[in-house]
């Protein structure tokens, strides 16, 4: 069990058959490849990591660590005994903190992992690094757009890696389905569209009303950005690579409709970034309804890449019926079911699109209903690859200002939807990295 | 204008056909265990009868019998002189009008109608050339609405047709095909109340849908545009009609 992950990246850039165009293109996952990962196997224990935040994302993190066997914790701190006991309990043999600053006064820890209410990881995060720690932080980099900045500066001079926990980045289905629709799989991109839905108040139990806002942190805009950074991020993300480009501007509404109990966030969100061509993101995220799930869908003149789901979809499969199927069944001599009646008055039957798997094999599909983890997708790998670095010392490319980009994005959004107004990319923002 | 598409894998020597705007619609032919020559002109044949007689019966094409028949009634009230063609499908029409007890009519309304049976017809005698052929798996697919299946898939017992729900997109039901035929009748989203009731002289505009198998696509095209026009007590009585036939109702879509 101790091996999986590691097995799991030797496999990994293996069957994505990545050769140095891929690697080009997405230089960050050089750290999976064959040597590195093969070096790192062999030095057990050696990253010796502490975890900051011991909630519910926090404990996941331990136990993907567990499976991680180039590194070992050796501390842990949360201001609530509850979680830290809980944390305790899976790493007796480490050191407890409560006041993290403590925890980063102590010379045997090479990195931090960072998973606390997200008001908070701008200051830890900068504290880490001055402390001379490695960080990787949980998404999203921060609650201010100064904060985002300052961190991003903060970077540029520290000779400390950072990783924060953008996991699409090492999904195969999303490296697959991006690098399918750099190659003109869909055609030319031409829209996007993106939602999460969830049916769930996201609050959890308070043993006492003094935690309320300490534990229902995701509530209270004094320690949360709300659906945006909670589950918006990764998906804008997603949408950018496929663009090729970052958003100038962005327009949405947001509003509480169900969830009226004091919470301060949003409960539906509904935006549109536009890019500088004219393509735009649709963006709705709701958290009373979960029937549509989660998405994110690149439309292409050609095809549709639901990465989600890790399938395609080919525009002239809707202009033929399901009797074409019947071809492909021909050819691979099995025998199904075809799609092929219906009331139709008209020449446009209604068809239905056959999905095309974007990798071989099984895919692990993430329903998007959690709100803690989903299993194997790319969260291990990523944290797998922090590890590395606190052993090697070498930074990853592009993950910085990839969750830099995805984080000032969801706040522009948010700003958009506070003001109701177009809220235009503020120059102050911009990044080197960011192509407009 | 009538657009083909034929695909031949030499593989599995199967051949597939889609005309584009046959009688309004798409009309598709898949043929298994066929030469490719073979295959196009057989296709090509078909398509060309059912090309003359969609000539014949489009109500849509101002210059087709069809249309001026319809003309000259809404203009004097009175038939024109049929031809022979005309002739045979009027004595078709009419031997189903009185099975089903006046409720599949193609006259109703004033003018000729054969939406509700020329595509199953023409399945009828496409079924039957392909079988002189010594064709003798094959399916055929008139617009989704009618379907005919020949002997069974080259993998399978039978030929497989799910019927989506045009509402939702899921899967109402599903029919084996094998020597026998289909037929759906229904209202769409954005698409109805082409079928009235014959009775009460209203529209069937509730998100239904009909779905009828038979022994001969004329008798199944018919069915369930009866079916779809009838109120809920005639349904048996028109079943009975039509021995070998079985339908699902699905109201309330």
């Amino acid at each position: 069990m101790a091996e999986t992950i590691d097995n799991g990246k030797r496999q990994f850039l293996k069957e994505l058959g990545a050769g140095a165009a891929l690697l080009a293109a997405m230089p960050w996952l050089k750290a999976c490849s064959p040597e590195k990962t093969e070096a790192a196997s062999q030095a057990r224990g050696q990253a010796r990591v502490a975890l900051i935040g011991c909630g519910s994302r926090g404990q996941y993190h331990l136990t993907m660590l567990r499976d991680i066997a180039h590194a070992r914790v050796v501390a842990l701190c949360d201001p609530y005994e509850v979680n830290l006991r809980a944390a305790a309990a899976m790493v007796p043999d480490a050191k407890l903190f409560s006041d993290y600053r403590s925890l980063l006064e102590d010379r045997s820890i090479d990195g931090v992992i960072i998973a606390t209410p997200l008001g908070s990881h701008a200051r830890i995060t900068l504290d880490a690094l001055e402390a001379g720690k490695h960080v990787f932080c949980e998404k999203a980099m921060a609650l201010t757009l100064d904060e985002c900045k300052a961190v991003y500066e903060a970077y540029q001079r520290s000779p400390k890696a950072l990783y924060y926990c953008m996991q699409r980045m090492y999904d195969p289905k999303y490296i697959e389905g991006i690098r399918k629709i750099r190659e003109g799989l869909i055609g030319e991109v031409v829209g996007m569209r993106c939602h999460w839905f969830r049916n769930a108040d996201w609050r959890r139990p308070v043993p006492d009303p003094s935690l309320e806002r300490q534990i229902n942190w995701r509530l209270y805009k004094e320690h949360s950005a709300g659906l945006m950074t909670e589950l918006a991020c990764h998906q804008l993300e997603i949408c950018n690579w496929a663009a090729d480009k970052i958003p100038v501007e962005v327009a949405g509404l947001g509003d509480i409709v169900y969830w009226k109990d004091g919470r301060e966030v949003y409960d539906s969100v509904s935006l549109t970034y536009r890019y500088s061509d004219g393509r735009k993101i649709t963006y709705e995220s709701l958290i009373s309804n979960k029937y549509n799930a989660m998405e994110d869908q690149i439309l292409g003149k050609k095809g549709t890449a639901d990465l989600t789901r890790g399938v395609y979809y080919l525009e002239e499969d809707d202009t033929v019926s399901g009797m074409k199927q019947l071809l492909a069944q021909m050819r691979d001599k099995t025998f199904g079911a075809i799609p092929a009646a219906g009331p139709s008055w008209r020449p446009e039957l209604r068809n239905s699109y056959t999905p095309h798997p974007l990798i071989k094999g099984p895919q692990s599909v993430n329903g998007g209903q959690s709100m803690v983890s989903a299993d194997h997708d790319g969260s291990d790998l990523i944290l797998s690859a922090f590890c590395t670095s606190c052993i090697t010392g070498e930074k990853v490319e592009n993950v910085v200002e990839e969750a830099y980009c995805a984080t000032v994005l969801c706040l522009l959004g948010n700003l958009a939807m506070d003001t109701k107004t177009v809220v235009t990319f503020p120059e102050e923002y911009k990044i080197p990295y960011m192509k407009f | 204008m009538l657009t083909k598409d034929f695909t031949y894998e030499s593989e599995s020597r199967t051949a597939y056909c889609c005309a584009e705007k046959l009688m309004g619609t798409r009309f598709e032919i898949l043929l298994t265990d066929i030469e490719k020559r073979a295959a196009e002109l057989l296709v090509d044949s078909l398509i060309e009868h059912i090309s003359a007689d969609d000539s014949l019966l489009n109500r849509f094409d101002p210059s087709s019998e069809v249309s001026r028949l319809n003309s000259a009634l809404a203009a004097s009230g009175r038939d024109l002189a049929f031809s022979e063609k005309m002739t045979k499908w009027c004595e078709l029409a009419e031997l189903y009008r009185a099975k089903t007890g006046g409720i599949f009519d193609v006259r109703y309304g004033g003018g000729y109608d054969f939406g509700g049976l020329a595509k199953g017809a023409e399945l009828e005698w496409a079924s039957e050339t392909l079988r002189d052929r010594g064709i003798h798996n094959a399916l055929l697919n008139f617009g989704g609405s009618s379907i005919v299946g020949l002997g069974h898939h080259p993998y399978g017992d039978s030929w497989t047709v799910d019927v989506p729900d045009p509402f939702s997109g899921r899967t109402l039901c599903t029919v084996r095909l094998c020597d026998s035929a289909l037929s759906v009748s229904g209202n769409t989203p954005g698409y109805g109340g082409q079928i009235v009731d014959t009775q009460s002289g209203e529209r069937v505009l509730s998100p239904r849908v009909v779905v009828v198998t038979a022994l001969n696509p004329a008798d199944a095209e018919v069915l369930s545009t009866a079916l779809m026009a009838a109120q809920c007590g005639r349904r048996e009585k028109l079943l009975a009609e039509f021995p070998g036939a079985e339908a699902q109702f699905f109201d309330n879509l």
